[in-house]
């Protein structure tokens, strides 16, 4: 299960709202725990669900500006995809959410450099704070 | 045998110091004025110079900095008839080694000396270590960006912990990670602890890891980021939100390099270096207790100060040429041009949010001129063209103040004040037309090159 997700606190616009971007590959489970966790603590803010991992990577392209929160749930294989874009990623604060802990999974998310890395066990509630955080801090 | 340079106008005392360097084994040329000393420290390759404050043709502490800025990058001994304490850190805050009153200096300078060309032997040692500085995307070649890349390089040999500071936006993170790629721990994690986003509660677990039912949710073992850093490079960005509880238990991680995790019963040990990165002033939250003392006195093994993007404005030709050339790669374009307008515009802004709000406001502009080869200043946002268009108009009404001579002669300007604003517009504008280029400056001035750095830095501008 992969889900990805993507919102832009940054550039929200004149009324104050943000743009959100998500993709569940298999919204049931715990991609769906997970969408419905950062749903909630992303509030009022309009979501947009894609549909495949392709469709986002290419979002990210031309949709992801400068201070963005990128939150990914990715094993080796979704990372892998990440690094190829790594370079449009480094405008972005990335939250990684790791389905797989090992040594050589955890190397390569640091290579991504992310905002905040955790594992998947925990209901989802450090990520709901960090997230809950960066937004504070992002208003 | 170091090569010694003394700008003085003093016959008594260069006569002395040139005997006295040469007792300890090096050689000394004499400059007699501050025009001469600029031109010898420029054409011969010194270690040191000891420059006296006050000349026939200069002030030496105006002058400092052109002679920290030639080839040779010498030491700078100041050696002043009447010293004042605003001087003394006027020298010290420009980059002098010490500053010795005259009637001290027989006495004092042998030591000074001594350690100023020891210091330099050692620097230069060091300097010859890593050939080519992996940069890591930080662009500029400004000498107060340079400076900063040398203090990177320096760090970076070795495995003291490194204080980065400077506003939001400067670089702070690109700067610890190229310490991190030119450090012998590249192979090894760079980890990102960001202590502004994280909450409290979750600070400790985060850092040190968790046992398998430390707290509600830790279904299983954790291990944290200071163990996945082992080896490698810890980077706390923001590291003044830190909360005073978490510093106590880091100051120990960072004292015995060993920890446990929350949880559990264990010692685990990390070898880890420590980047940390703060735009805030430590020092005044150390006056207020809001941040520890000795922890501050750990981080701070090194300081690296970056500098705002206002202060280094030569750089922001180069940073836009990056940054679109990076837009016009992500969306597929040709490479497109800048309009004079452009760069003008964008110089006249004073940059609060630093390279960061380049970067946003260089989309914002791709963005409005995604079709035009060509980005114009009416591409910017309102904000910064405003602003372009008042600093326009005040600084025509100046000129045209400056001009008309008013007829009541009270209110006439010293001449002095009025040559002095009439100058530093002229050698603004020569810079603008030449793009900086001295050279070139000189050229169409018709001044020397040693006099147009005279200018320059009467005026505090850089060529």
């Amino acid at each position: 299960m992969v889900c990805l997700l993507l919102f832009s606190p940054i550039m929200k616009d004149q009324a104050g709202d943000y743009a959100i971007f998500i993709y569940v590959r298999k919204p049931e489970g715990v991609g769906e725990a997970l969408a419905n966790i950062i749903g909630r603590a992303v509030g009022q803010h309009q979501l947009t669900i894609f549909a495949s991992p392709a469709e986002l990577t290419a979002s990210l392209r031309t949709a992801l500006h400068n201070g963005d929160i990128v939150i990914v749930q990715a094993d080796q294989n979704t990372l892998a995809e990440l690094l190829a874009c790594q370079e449009i990623l480094e405008i972005s604060r990335l939250i990684l959410i790791l389905t797989e802990i090992n040594e050589e999974t955890i190397a390569m998310a640091h290579r991504l450099r992310p905002r905040f890395l955790t594992g998947l066990d925990d209901e989802f509630l450090k990520v709901s704070a960090v997230l809950g955080k960066m937004l504070e801090a992002a208003a | 045998m170091a090569k010694i340079l003394v700008v003085d106008d003093d016959r008594n005392l260069t006569r002395v110091l040139i005997e006295q360097t040469r007792r300890m084994g090096h050689h000394a040329m004499v400059a007699s004025t501050m025009r001469d000393g600029v031109e010898n420290a420029r054409l011969g390759d010194f270690d040191l110079v000891l420059l006296d404050v006050q000349m026939p043709d200069g002030n030496g502490l105006d002058f400092l900095p052109t002679f920290k800025e030639v080839a040779s990058r010498p030491e700078v001994i100041i050696v002043t008839g009447k010293g004042d304490p605003a001087g003394a850190a006027k020298a010290i805050k420009s980059g002098a080694w010490c500053y010795i009153e005259k009637p001290h200096v027989t006495k004092d300078l042998n030591l000074h000396m001594a350690r100023a060309l020891q210091y330099r032997a050692e620097k230069n040692r060091a300097a010859r270590g890593p050939v080519v500085l992996k940069r890591e995307m930080i662009i500029g070649s400004s000498i107060k960006i340079n400076h900063c890349l040398d203090q990177l390089a320096q760090a970076a040999m070795s495995d003291v912990s490194v204080l980065i500071t400077g506003e939001t936006g400067t670089g702070k993170e690109l700067f610890a990670r190229a310490i991190h790629a030119n450090s012998r721990r590249s192979a090894k994690n760079f980890v990102v602890v960001d202590c502004a986003s994280l909450p409290e509660t979750l600070i400790e677990s985060t850092l040190f890891g968790h046992e398998k039912g430390a707290f509600t949710g830790a279904d299983r073992a954790m291990t944290g980021l200071v163990k996945q850093a082992d080896g490698g490079t810890l980077f706390l960005d923001e590291v003044g939100e830190l909360p005073i509880q978490t510093q106590k238990a880091f100051l120990r991680v960072l004292q015995e390099h060993s920890y446990r995790p929350v949880g559990g019963c264990d010692e685990l040990t990390s070898d880890f270096r420590l980047v940390a990165a703060t735009n805030r002033d430590l020092e005044k939250q150390v006056s207020v207790s809001a941040f520890r003392k000795d922890l501050l006195f750990r981080l701070k093994a090194s300081v690296i100060h970056l500098p705002p993007l206002k202060k280094r404005l030569e750089d922001l030709r180069s940073l836009t040429g990056y940054f679109v050339s990076r837009l016009c790669e992500r969306y597929g374009q040709e490479k497109k041009e800048f309009g004079v307008d452009f760069v003008a515009t964008l110089s006249a802004y004073d940059w609060p949010g630093n390279v960061r709000e380049l970067a946003q406001t260089l989309e914002h502009a791709f963005s409005a001129a995604f079709h035009s080869p060509t980005l114009y200043a009416n591409h910017l946002p309102d904000h910064i063209r405003i602003l372009q268009a008042q600093t326009a108009v005040q600084q025509s009404k100046t000129s045209l103040q400056a001009c008309q001579i008013p007829s009541d002669a009270l209110s006439l300007p010293a001449w002095r004040q009025f040559r002095d604003s009439y100058e530093k517009e002229y050698l603004q504008r020569l810079l603008a037309q030449t793009k900086g280029n001295v050279s070139a400056a000189s050229r169409v001035a018709d001044l020397s090159r040693t006099h147009l750095y005279q200018l320059l830095a009467k005026h505090d501008l850089q060529g």
